[in-house]
């Protein structure tokens, strides 16, 4: 049975539908059967009579008082209409040391096919293993990017991943944040190719190692005139050193 | 006016921007779906920033929620419980913190059976006389999933029996349910 034969059966996908409101699905089936029912009404409706039957059973889980901080960050993100923006507020999932391991895990095993490629293929000789590698992420946590820096060939490589967009009036820059200060290091401006290739000379390399995270911005055509992000922050992941 | 009318209206008033309705909204129901988000993610902190996204969420999809569908409790629940599970799968060292997340969420009691808690309405009693008719196997995965957001793999490997065999456990026990409630 082919797989759009599987969701068109009625007994199958109703069931499915069930799993996936229960929530046994594992992370990559969940992404994928999510997927499916965004685009099939007829999986929606579905999933809303299993809602409808199953979450009654929250009902009888003891009620637990949380933190005011709660309530004082959601008026805060709602105020400031974070919630419309890339960023989320201080205490959100995206601020999250303990989650953002975790999911620059998963993201860093999704991109590891990608990265094997990039290496296998960009080199004559012996592949030059990363030092440091981040992936960044648009707000929705789509792998856009993904920046390694080499210490062997004394490079950092940003590729660009499928369905990251470039504007032709817009360029996108690259910055360095560094561990002890807010203050981003630009390292320039990506190359409108798949992928864009900035030399690391010595004080270069050690900007690496303080390196905390890197972010890319939206900025007029060569760059940001002020030297520090004037647009918005399209993307952003944290650099994980690898040595 | 019922309790679901009520925050029915409370999400009608959101959607046109009021957020006084969101405060009204947030401490009638926030004590409930935060414990939901406990109990999949064992830990506080995950757990008050998946609530904390969530009623986000509410607030700017308040719009979209249809009363034909579900009860708003339903509709917030949902929010909440995709949002706590998407943040649990990508969790991938989730097995081996297991117990120390737990004794950190310290509220949380692991040996509660929240099938064993009283109060609770109409729907809520006649789910739980279905998960009663269930097999122990099938109502036990479907507690452990539901309540504690075990995917098939782990289930698998906590209850030490074959994927297949959790799967179809699964599957028997949610067609027991659809059939018991219909």
């Amino acid at each position: 049975m082919s797989r759009i034969d599987r969701y068109q059966n009625p007994e199958l996908y109703e069931l499915l539908c069930g799993e996936y409101v229960l929530g046994t699905m594992s992370g990559r089936v969940r992404r994928r059967f999510k997927q499916l029912i965004d685009e099939r009404p007829y999986l929606q409706e579905a999933v809303a009579v299993w809602e409808r039957r199953l979450y009654p059973l929250a009902e009888n889980i003891p009620a637990q008082t949380p933190h005011p901080r709660v309530w004082t960050n959601i008026k805060k993100e709602i105020a400031l209409g974070q919630n419309m923006q890339p960023h989320r507020s201080e205490k959100g999932l995206w601020r999250n040391s303990f989650l953002w391991r975790s999911v620059a895990f998963v993201a860093l095993s999704l991109c590891a096919v990608l990265l094997l490629q990039q290496y296998v293929v960009s080199n004559d000789g012996p592949p030059a293993m990363p030092s440091y590698i981040a992936v960044l992420e648009a707000s929705n946590r789509v792998p856009m990017f993904v920046a390694t820096a080499s210490r062997q060939s004394s490079n950092l490589i940003i590729k660009r991943m499928d369905g990251a967009r470039m504007s032709m009036n817009k360029d996108l820059e690259l910055w360095c944040y560094m561990k002890e200060s807010d203050t981003p290091w630009s390292m320039g401006v990506l190359a409108r190719k798949e992928e864009t290739v900035l030399p690391l000379n010595e004080h270069d390399w050690k900007t690496m190692a303080k390196t905390r995270s890197l972010a890319i911005s939206i900025e007029p055509m060569g760059g940001s005139p002020t030297g520090s992000p004037t647009g918005p922050v399209m993307y952003q992941g944290n650099f994980v050193s690898l040595i | 006016m019922s309790k679901r009318d009520v925050f029915a209206e409370l999400l009608s008033r959101c959607a046109d921007g009021d957020q006084a309705a969101l405060e009204e909204l947030y401490h009638a129901c926030s004590s409930k779906l935060y414990a939901t988000c406990l109990f999949l993610l064992k830990n506080k902190a995950l757990a008050e920033d998946v609530l904390q996204d969530s009623f986000v969420k509410i607030w700017s999809r308040a719009g979209s929620y249809n009363s034909d569908k579900g009860s708003a409790m339903t509709w917030m629940t949902s929010v909440v419980r995709h949002r706590a599970l998407d943040v649990l799968r990508s969790n991938v060292n989730q097995l081996e913190q297991g117990s120390e997340a737990v004794a950190s969420a310290g509220n949380v009691d692991d040996g509660q059976d929240p099938l064993l808690l009283a109060d609770i309405s109409a729907s809520t009693a006649a789910i739980l006389r279905c998960m009663e008719q269930l097999k122990e196997e099938q109502r036990q995965c479907i507690v452990l999933a539901y309540y504690f957001g075990y995917s098939h793999d782990e289930l698998s490997i906590n209850l030490a029996k074959p994927l297949g065999t959790v799967k179809a456990w699964i599957r028997r026990g949610i067609k027991r349910i659809r059939e018991c409630l219909e």
